[in-house]
């Protein structure tokens, strides 16, 4: 009995204690840095994409998205792009601006609303070659959606609110959950086992290393390292002793990342969620000053 | 720590009514999630039914299984180097449409694409591939970079192995397009491509 009310509580204490807005602030801050990041690829690639003479044309869009075939949920999939394939640099335009309005913190569930809208679109548009990094942000802005509009500077004494802390726990379990299913989706597959994997995207030639280095040692040992800093990252977020580590270990992850598949944007998406956690470091005096 | 006790033990009653809805949704929302991530490995009667349920939910969040890349790597065949390629009218040298190791801004859209390309070829879906191959070769045409004629066959390669150092043919047709824009594809290939065996290029050699 006592345990479950030491759960109860913990459970209270996670989900419903207020929380200082100025930390809010600086994780829907490093959110839309990276959401406007991506505004800006839509806006120079979309037209080139899913215009009416793109790589991906709306008759494609629709066949791929499942539309008019049962037990696909096409008819819940929603983007003005299909009604209006040259609309993307508009939409973009439009995301961008909110993003800018969020990052702000004024307005910030409605801006947070419209830049969540405004992304959403693009990745109803083309479900599957939507990017590794997209996910990550667009719902890391659905659930900043719900922090009340703070701004970093403010210095007003009552700056904590209960919701807020819902909203950060909310990005906070997500990326976890997140990461977890990267780790494990990994290594449910040989690939990451042997290096194979590695050893393939090596070969592409993508990342920041040279395709000369596409060998077994290297892609065998890129491999576990690559494994075991995502363990690293969960057992830092899991135990709050060695919490203060798991900051550089998100940084190691993203530096090998790069260099292997090299997708800035995914690595601009894993700083900014990752900030719900570790805040970083040129943001802490912000955040500590009262 | 012992003001946060004092703080969440002194909440008025319709607080806790207001906490046990929220905690609900949370619990509901996560397990929905959790759903759609694990069906990344294997799907059961019982996943299959929750995602079944929260299909206007996840989808129109964004969340669902075919919407989420978790992994760097997409499918073991479909990671290989590939690329399409075609030919113009009166021309004798091939252009690239497609290649995977290309550094443009949206070189992750283009191999997302080919392995799309790779993967529906792969499984004999001729008209999905169609599809996407007539919008490719629309793109290609309206961009107007090209002052060749129009495109009369394509054809895809990719790497069997990563080690490999020569594309293998995966797909060639030749290019039928009307007057008014529809085109067509004639597969050359029909007998290499629905067995495993592919025909190795070794006129071509990788970059």
């Amino acid at each position: 009995m006592k345990t479950i009310r030491e759960l109860t509580h913990q459970w209270n204490c996670f989900w419903f204690c207020p929380i200082d807005l100025h930390r809010v602030a600086v994780t829907r801050l490093c959110v839309n840095i990276a959401a406007l990041f991506l505004f800006l690829f839509y806006f120079g690639t979309s037209t080139d994409w899913y215009g009416p003479n793109g790589w991906f044309d709306t008759s494609a869009g629709m066949h791929f998205a499942g539309q008019g075939v049962e037990g696909t949920g096409a008819s819940f999939r929603w983007s003005l792009l299909y009604l209006y394939p040259n609309s993307g640099p508009i939409i973009a335009g439009i995301g961008a601006l909110a993003c800018l309005l969020a990052a702000s913190g004024r307005l910030a569930p409605l801006s947070c609303g419209i830049v969540w809208v405004c992304l959403s679109m693009f990745q109803h548009r083309a479900p599957l070659l939507v990017g590794i990094c997209e996910p990550l942000i667009t719902a890391s802005v659905f659930y900043l959606c719900l922090a009340p509009s703070f701004r970093i500077e403010d210095r007003t004494s009552d700056s904590t609110s209960v919701i807020g802390n819902i909203a950060i726990r909310l990005v906070q379990t997500h990326f976890a959950l997140w990461l977890l299913f990267s780790l494990t989706t990994m290594l449910s597959t040989d690939g990451w086992w042997t290096g194979e994997s590695v050893r393939r995207l090596l070969a592409d030639g993508q990342g920041l290393m040279p395709r000369t280095w596409a060998i077994p040692s290297v892609a065998e040992s890129v491999a576990h390292v690559t494994i075991l800093l995502q363990i690293g990252i969960l057992a830092s977020i899991a135990n709050p002793t060695i919490r203060a580590v798991g900051w550089w270990l998100v940084v190691l992850f993203m530096a090998i990342m790069l260099c292997v598949i090299s997708d800035w944007l995914y690595a601009i998406a894993l700083f900014a969620a990752s900030s719900s956690i570790w805040y970083p470091p040129f943001f802490r005096k912000a955040i500590s000053s009262p | 720590m012992a003001s946060t006790v004092k703080q969440l033990s002194s909440v008025p009653p319709s607080m806790w009514v207001v906490r046990t809805i929220v905690s609900v949704c949370v619990v509901v929302h996560f397990v929905a999630i959790l759903a759609t991530y694990s069906a990344n490995w294997r799907r059961s009667g019982i996943q299959d039914d929750v995602l079944t349920a929260s299909q206007p939910y996840l989808i129109g969040l964004n969340w669902y299984v075919e919407m989420l890349p978790i992994e760097w790597n997409k499918a073991d065949s479909a990671d290989m180097k590939a690329k399409l390629t075609a030919l113009e009218k009166n021309q004798t040298e091939r252009i690239v449409l497609l290649d995977s190791t290309t550094t443009t801004l949206d070189r992750a859209k283009k191999r997302s694409l080919l392995r799309l390309l790779v993967s529906i070829l792969e499984v004999g879906d001729d008209d999905a591939a169609a599809l996407l191959l007539s919008s490719v070769i629309k793109h290609e045409q309206a961009s107007g970079v090209r002052s060749g004629g129009p495109i009369v066959s394509v054809r895809l390669e990719k790497l069997l192995d990563a080690g490999d150092a020569n594309y293998s043919v995966l797909y060639e047709a030749t290019v039928k397009q009307s007057n008014e824009g529809s085109i067509q594809f004639l597969p050359v290939l029909e007998p290499q491509r629905t067995v495993p065996a592919i025909r190795s290029e070794t006129s071509t050699t990788a970059s």
